[in-house]
This record gives C-alpha cells, structure tokens and sequence, in this order.
C-alpha cells in the first residue's frame, strides 16, 4: 500500500477508474473475496471426495438434492439453520463485548438439558406456556453455564477462553452421566433422557418438512440481539467495553456489569439455541446430540464478519453443507468428518482474506482518484 | 502398608509419568510460540494430525519412526500455516487456531473413516520401552522410572534443553526479546519474522509429537478426537508454569498425576460415575488459571502482530 500512496508519478486512467470502482464498492468486494475463499474450501473438498476413490460431481449432485432438492431437504435445511444461528450470536455478541466464547457447544447442552426437565417432568400445562417455560429454562442453563467461566473471569481473573472450551468437555461428560441415570426413563434399555411431552414440542411450520416453530423464532431472536447490540444503552456499554477496556472504564463504564450482561446473554443464546434442537428436532437427549453447532457457530459468526445479514448468510450455508453432507455420506458414501474438513478451511481462508479486504481498503483510501 | 496398596501406588506413579508426556510436548510447544510472541490456540488440531498421521505411518509400513516422522510433518505443516496467518497476514490468530483445529478434526476423521476403524488388523506397531539392561528390573524404582519408550525420556531431555536455550544462550535470548518488545529486537538486529516463524513451526511440530505419542506409545490404533482436549490443557498447563520450562514439566506432571489417579480410581470401581472421575482433567485446568492470570507475566508482545515501519 505505500508503494502506492508515495508513488510520484500520477496513477493511470485506467487505475484511477478501478480505486475509484473499489472504494465505491467495497462490500460486494469483500463479499467477493468471501465467496473465493468458500469456493477454495469446496474446491478442496472436492478433491479429498476424488481422492476417495468417489466421483466429486456426483456426490455434489447428493449434497444439493439433499439439502434443497425437495420439501423435506429444504425444511431439514432450515431446521438445522436454528442451532447454527444461535450459536454463532452467542459467539458474535461476545466478540463484540470484548471476550472469547468457544463454549457455546457445553452451554447448547446444557440448555437441552434444563429444557429437558422442564419438558418431561412438568405436566399438565398450556402447550403455550410449558413451551415458554422449556425455552426459559433453556435460557437459564446455558446462561449458568457460561456463568461459570464469568465468575472465574471477573472475581478470579481466570481466562475465559480456556475455561469455556473446558467446560465443553465437561458439560459432555455430564450429559452423558445424567442419560446414564438421573435422567434416563428407567423402562428405556437405551442410554438416552426423558422425551419431552407432546405439549413442550414446538409445532412444525412446513407441512412434510421437519421445518418447526424454532425458525421463525430464531430470525426474531437474532433482530433482537443485534437491536440490544447497537440500540440500547446496555449493549452500547458493552461494545464499548469490547473496543477498549480502558478507555471504557476511564468513561465510566460499569465494566463489571457490562461484562455479566454479556456472559448471560452470550450463554442464554446458546442454551436458548439447545432447547431450540430439543423442543423442535428431536425431543429427548442422546449421546452426541449437539454434533458440533457450537464450534460451527464460530465459523459462521466469522464468515459472517459479526454482522446480522452475514451472519444468516453464513447460518444458511454451513447448514446446507452440513445436510448435503448427510446426503452425501448416505448416497455416494462419503465419510461425514469432510463437514469439519470443509468448514475448518472455510473459517481459515475467510479469517485470512481479511487480509487482503484490510489491504485493499487501505490501498483504496490512500491511493489517487 | 501392604503389598497391593505398593503395586497402586508404584502404578500410580509410572502413569503420572507416562500421561505428562502427552501434556508436556504440547505445553512446551505452546511454551515456544508464545515466548516469541504468538499465540498457538492450534494445538489441539496440530496434537490431532500427529497422532493421525503418527499411526498411519506406522500402520502402513509397520515402521513407528516412519509413523512419527509423518505426524512431525503434519505438524510442522499445520504450524507453518499458523505462522503465515498471524505473522504475514496478521489475522486473528485465536481464529485461525481454531480453524486449524476443526480443520483437523475433520481431515483426521476423514481419512481414518476412509481407511477402515478399528479392526484387529490396523493395529500400529509400537515404539517399545527403552531396554535398561539389569536396572530396569530395580523393584520400584525400575518400575516407575525405567519402563517407559524413548519419547518419555525425549520429553524430559527436551525441558532441559528449551530452559537452557532460553536462558543461558543468545539465540535464545533474541528469541525471548522477539516476544517481549519485537521493536527494540529489530533495531538491535535481531529477525523479528524469522523467529515467530521458526517458534510457531517447531511448536506445531512438538505438538504432533504429543499426539504421536498418544498412537506410537500408548493406544496403536486412531480413534476420532483422541486428543481430548489436550492441546487446550496444555495452555493451562504453560500459565501453572509461570511461562518457564521447568514450571510447565512440574504443571504437565501434576495433571499427569491427577489423570492417572482418576484412571485409577475407575479401575478400583469405587462406585464413583466414571464421567465425573473423567471430568478431573479438565476441572483440574480450569482451577489451575485461578488466581494465576494477571499475577504471572506473560510475553509483552504476545498476540500482537508485528509490522515493521
């Protein structure tokens, strides 16, 4: 870029028209820089398919019939959209406040199980109301469960990076002790928890489709969340403290509150999102039950660039990837880890294309036009 | 004290030793980055590949060395990627560490779903424990001390060596200043970038090394996520340490130790759920930053990119 910008002699006409064609549209150019870096992934993948002895274009054929070829595709697609969302604003609202969330898959969990218990073990109520309560208590467990790292960030100053990922192991670990026992119907031979009652389920939306109510109310979520982002004065407090600690402090900042705030919200997002899969797909707990939504929600809130639209953008396509996979791995009998293979790179090229969107703005307003 | 309290206690103590290792090369890994400046959150996909890789090599040929050398370059390769993001294109490197690690969890469970799961016959073969001649069969002590293979002992020779690197050489003394104020590390001549480079890419490497373990040593055969969160332990186990060799080798034996003594405790069948005995590992890193961030220094400059002016 200094090249540029101290160059003497003056730019060409031709360059001139192409700085000028750039900084007028900077967003659909990253965008397109986005869009190559999720073709080198696929492209990638791709390959590895080849290389297993499997012919990529068919089983590409396998991965856009299953995930929007038909009715019941499209509606999985859009099902398994819901936990991938939440789980990317739970990661998004605690980069924007300035900490590192990676536990959003143990607090997912979490929040299946507090809707769980909600949802098998109370009887009796408005179908309205035990769904409200099941989504509460989603809520509350996943928010405790991020709690957890809070307190031991804000009154013992331990890393809550570190101590979210753990907790992913450990809330893994307990899941599986409470389908073990405390929660596994005692007439069921299989390791698995109480199904939720018909009254705590969330109806379906799209006839013959999985598609249910947890889609619309996931959009609804994710306006309001980035409404409490940058329109109220809390979520202001919290960006504020996300972009500068000091300096937010020093502006009077309650950074202790600002930080809880967060911690609950970024938790109650991700266990809203478990009681979501729960309530809607598949009503009762069994080993495996999050399959990876919340290292997947760190991938789409990247690729999203934390933003509303590009975050719904990105929920779309890591979850047509991830049922196309299923299709895949069903029709053309490729192994489903290709899913991680791709969105691993996915996360890894769009993080570094940054790069290059960062130097082309720079070049752009320090360059002649 | 009678004799089978003996035999758990002379097992507990060989199992310590024996499940530090798998910490220790990756702590002392995530050790080197981090002094030159760059954070390495990679290693738990970094351990994930070498322990792959570790055991296809072996499998194939039936050769462990080949088995290791392969999960070196897997690591090696995986850290050069490290190094080019965060040190060229100065990216989030938290991002691109996890990036790495879902990208190997996937490639790992890719190719080992593609090349068959767990029958007898895709066994690795083993490293086998160093021969001490009559000394390996001292009561006790051979035991604890003289059973283990040769990367056990690699991984303590290796402590003395980064502590000595670090601290009593002049390569290591630039190496440290990189990390602490690359600015002034520049102007005195020293590479800024050659450095991160070069600590990011043997971080990746000992990581595998961790991993490979895990195959080459331990288990013979590959199960998907067989790190299990090791590579995130390890950063724990780097600020128990205090950023120091010898405070990471004394970090990895304590949770070497608590992880056996819940393998242990499972075997006894004490009635104890075994998912809250497997739990410990993790608890146990959890509890271990407490109190200790902020009050344990660490590199200046770490994390943040260098561009030079």
């Amino acid at each position: 870029m200094s090249e540029l910008s101290t160059t003497s002699n003056p730019p060409s006409p031709i360059k001139e028209r192409i700085i000028l064609f750039a900084r007028n549209n900077m967003g659909l150019i990253s965008t397109l820089i986005s869009t190559l870096a999720i073709g080198l992934a696929l492209l990638i993948g791709g390959i590895l398919i080849a290389f297993a002895g499997i012919d990529p274009f068919d089983a590409i054929t396998y991965l856009v019939k299953g995930s929007f070829g038909n009715r019941y595709g499209f509606g999985e697609t859009l099902t398994r959209f819901v936990p991938l969302l939440f789980c990317s604003l739970s990661f998004a609202i605690a980069h924007k406040s300035g900490f590192f969330n990676v536990g959003a898959e143990g607090q997912l969990l979490m929040g299946a199980v507090g809707a769980v218990l909600v949802g098998a073990y109370i009887d009796g109520l408005h179908p309205i109301l035990h769904v409200f309560l099941c989504i509460v208590a989603g809520i509350i467990f996943g928010a405790i469960w991020a709690g957890i790292a809070g307190f031991l960030k804000i009154f013992l100053g331990s890393d809550e990076l570190i101590n979210t990922m753990m907790l992913n192991y450990v809330a893994i670990l307990l899941v599986d002790y409470l389908i073990h026992g405390p929660i596994k119907p005692p007439e069921s031979y299989l390791y698995v928890s109480a199904t939720i009652l018909p009254s705590a389920k969330l109806p379906i939306i799209l006839s013959k489709s999985p598609l249910h109510l947890g889609f619309i109310i996931s959009l609804l979520v994710t306006a309001a969340v980035f409404y409490l982002i940058y329109r109220t004065p809390i979520g202001y407090q919290m960006r504020a403290v996300g972009a500068n600690r000091r300096a937010a402090s020093y502006a009077g900042i309650n950074i202790v509150w600002a930080t809880i705030v967060a911690l609950l919200t970024t938790g109650g997002l991700a266990g809203m999102g478990g009681a979501m899969e729960l309530m809607g797909t598949q009503f009762k707990i069994v080993n495996g039950f999050s399959a990876g939504y919340g290292y997947d929600g760190i991938g789409v809130a990247v690729m999203g660039r934390y933003n509303p639209i590009g975050i719904l953008l990105a929920a779309l396509l890591f979850a047509v990837i991830r049922v196309g996979m299923g299709a895949m791995q069903r029709g053309a009998g490729v192994p489903f880890p290709l899913l991680n293979v791709i969105q691993g790179l996915i996360i890894v090229f769009v993080i570094a294309s940054g790069y290059l969107t960062n130097k082309l703005s720079e070049t752009v307003i320090g360059g002649r036009a | 004290m009678d004799a089978a309290w003996m035999t758990t206690i002379v097992t507990w103590l060989t199992m310590s030793i024996r499940m530090s290792i798998p910490l220790l090369f990756p702590s002392l890994g995530g050790l080197i980055s981090q002094k030159a400046g760059v954070y390495n959150f990679g290693l738990e996909g970094m351990m994930l590949c070498g322990a792959y890789f570790g055991y296809f090599g072996s499998y194939i040929t039936g050769n462990p060395w080949i088995g290791l050398l392969l999960g070196v370059v897997s690591g090696g390769l995986l850290g050069l990627l490290l190094a080019f993001t965060s040190i060229h294109l100065r990216v989030s490197q938290l991002v691109t560490g996890l990036g790495i690690g879902v990208f190997s969890l996937g490639i790992t469970g890719y190719l080992y779903r593609l090349i068959g799961i767990g029958t007898a016959t895709t066994a690795a073969t083993l490293f086998t424990s160093v021969d001490f001649g009559r000394l390996g069969s001292l009561p006790v002590i051979g035991e604890i001390f003289l059973s283990h293979s040769w990367m056990v002992y690699a991984g303590f020779v290796l402590v003395i060596l980064i502590a000595w690197f670090f601290f009593h050489t002049t390569p290591g003394l630039n190496f440290r200043a990189v990390g602490e104020n690359p600015q002034v590390a520049d102007t005195a001549g020293v590479n800024v970038v050659t450095n991160r480079y070069l600590a990011v890419v043997v971080s990746g490497i000992l990581a595998s090394l961790g991993g490979a373990f895990l195959t080459l040593t331990q288990t013979a055969y590959f199960t998907e996520n067989i790190s299990a969160g090791r590579g995130w332990i390890a950063i724990s186990a780097i600020v128990l340490g205090k950023f120091n060799p010898w405070g990471v080798l004394l970090a990895c034996l304590l949770f070497g130790a608590a992880d056996a003594a819940q393998m242990q405790i499972q075997v006894m069948n004490l009635g104890i759920p075994y998912q809250f005995l497997l739990m410990t590992p993790y608890i146990l890193a959890m509890l271990a930053m407490v109190g200790f961030v902020g009050k344990v220094r660490s590199p200046a400059a770490m994390g943040k990119p260098y561009i030079k002016h």
